[in-house]
């Protein structure tokens, strides 16, 4: 297994992993603007 | 663009997959119809956008087909150079804008033009707005997604293109930025890891790094290793300053600086860009390194040789099993409507809060904005249509819309936002701003007028004789070529303008 090889498989692990999670933080909020109908301004955290 | 050497067979659940996104991207514009009171809710969902909805706006918006066919051009042509040499120098630039982005936030403007205009007056402001209009016209998303739906439903180009652009403007202009940055989050899931799975799949298939080299060699007839080249062999220094130089545009990017000044807080926007950036990098990675695995494809005799920017679609298609070809489908669908519709939605805003607004309707009421917003998505999709019929090639559109935003807004902005102690003029900001955009353009028609197309390089030159010396002006040239005379023009500017504006910077603190 060469170098490129090791490079494809870290881009694709980064490509196939990362997303879903920011997408689970992104559904977890979603879900309590759904419930609150929080669409507006939100105080700073 | 037609799709040339490219074979795709899609099984029924591929097509519900692809259904189920496209009416997924209404439903969400539609959810969002009734919830906007305001400009501000419309254009920036309520400036309360949170990291994980940052990360996905920024990543699919700033990620579209330029990126996915553009970056893939290269890797067919010319290996992993298309990464080293084109892509790299953005992921120092996004870096960059992580540090940069909150003091942008803080300023609390809505637009990068409203810093503009504060900071210089209503001339530069319409320059500005100008600039960042032409840059937001995404024709390359369009006809990228008319390309798709060409494919997909076997109906003419003209045809796809307009049902596409009607699906973008029906949720944008519907659910303004919440609907975008909402859809957005799909669509950065979907095209990513669509992405991620092909590169995977193909690069496997083809036999890792030792079939792949077998397949260029096959494919060249010749020693391949410049395709493993950072700099492809043959790069000089001018080449690479020169694609390196329209990584600037980050800096001044009008989508970019939209989610930024629509996150919740400073330090959302910080966060974001962070957590963006190495997925932005591998995104790139990948998209260069299934082109190089397409011309080793085409080598083994595994496909036929596509149209170049297709590459990577002929590669993926010939490699994915079913079901997976309907979300990688769907993944090209998204890099292009997130791209257009957050363009649709910015120029729209450059349209009637910009320009409308501040010079012929100071006194525009909330609910007229909000209402000509709307309607000036409709005209900015218009004109994104209309062009897409007229253009070929697209790394050339893009380094030319680079150039005139970057010329005309860089020096003025980043002067107006981090040089504090400098007292602002209107000449200065008007006499930066028209060199930059005037000067491009000026540029672009000189060279492309007297010069000729290099079939070698693929882009329009200009030879000319200086002090006994040949030197041939490329038409990328001008992004660096016209900065020195916009920094002259300001500081001209500077020295001679008498009027003193109030510092937006020390205003905002």
């Amino acid at each position: 297994m060469s170098g490129w090889d090791l490079g494809v498989y870290a881009a694709a692990a980064v490509l196939i992993i990362a997303p879903p999670g920011i997408f689970y933080l992104y559904l977890r909020e979603i879900a309590r603007r759904l419930r609150e109908n929080d669409w507006g301004q939100a105080p700073p955290s | 663009m037609e799709a040339t050497g490219i074979e795709i067979h899609l099984a029924w659940f591929d097509w519900i997959i692809i259904f189920l996104y496209l009416a997924g991207m209404i439903c969400v514009g539609l959810f969002f119809r009734k919830k906007q009171q305001s400009f501000e809710d419309y254009f920036l969902a309520s400036k309360g956008l949170t990291m994980p909805l940052m990360v996905g706006t920024l990543v699919s918006t700033f990620f579209g087909l330029d990126t996915l066919f553009g970056t893939s051009e290269i890797g067919f042509f010319e290996g992993v150079t298309g990464f080293f040499a084109y892509a790299l120098p953005y992921t120092g630039l996004y870096l960059l804008m992580a540090y940069l982005a909150p003091r942008f936030r803080e300023l609390g403007s809505n637009t990068f033009v409203d810093i503009i205009g504060s900071s210089y007056g209503k001339f530069a402001r319409a320059i500005s707005a100008c600039s960042s209009f032409f840059y937001s016209i995404n024709t390359m998303e369009i006809m990228g997604m008319g390309f798709i739906f060409t494919l997909l439903f076997k109906i003419p180009f003209w045809l796809g293109v307009l049902a596409a652009a009607v699906i973008v403007v029906l949720y944008t202009t519907s659910g303004g930025l919440w609907a975008v940055a909402v859809t957005d989050m799909f669509q950065f899931t979907i095209m990513t890891v669509s992405l991620g799975i092909a590169l995977l799949a193909c690069w496997r298939n083809l036999g890792g790094y030792d079939g792949i080299f077998s397949g260029l060699s096959a494919y060249l007839d010749g020693d391949p290793r410049y395709f493993f080249s950072p700099s492809g062999g043959y790069l000089t220094a001018g080449i690479i300053a020169a694609y390196a130089l329209t990584s600037l545009a980050v800096l001044c990017e009008p989508a970019f600086l939209h989610r930024i000044f629509a996150s919740r807080t400073p330090k959302e926007a910080r966060r974001a860009l962070l957590i963006s950036t190495p997925i932005w990098s591998a995104y790139e990675f990948a998209c260069c390194m299934l082109g190089l695995a397409a011309a080793a494809a085409v080598g083994l005799g595994i496909i036929g040789k596509p149209h170049a920017n297709q590459a990577l679609m002929a590669v993926a298609a010939r490699y994915l099993p079913p079901g997976l070809i309907g979300l990688f489908l769907a993944g090209v669908l998204a890099a292009a409507m997130s791209t257009a519709d957050s363009y649709f939605l910015v120029s729209s805003g450059n349209l009637v809060y910009d320009l409308y607004r501040p010079l012929f309707k100071p006194d525009l009421s909330e609910k007229k904005l909000l209402a000509y917003s709307k309607r000036a998505v409709i005209i900015s999709a218009a004109v994104s249509v209309s062009l897409s019929f007229y253009f070929e090639r697209i790394m050339g559109v893009w380094v030319f819309q680079a150039s005139i935003l970057i010329n005309t807004v860089l020096i003025p902005l980043y002067a107006a936002v981090f040089m504090k102690k400098l007292p602002k003029n209107r000449l200065s900001g008007s006499l930066a701003t028209a060199t930059g955009f005037f000067g491009t353009i000026a540029y672009y028609l000189l060279v492309t007028t007297a010069g000729h197309f290099s079939e070698e390089w693929e882009t329009m030159v200009l030879p000319l004789t200086i002090g006994g010396h040949r030197v041939e002006l490329w038409q990328e040239y001008g992004i660096f070529l016209i900065p020195p005379f916009v920094l002259l023009a300001f500081m001209i500017g500077q020295l001679c303008g008498k009027e003193r504006r109030p510092d937006l910077a020390k205003e905002a603190l």
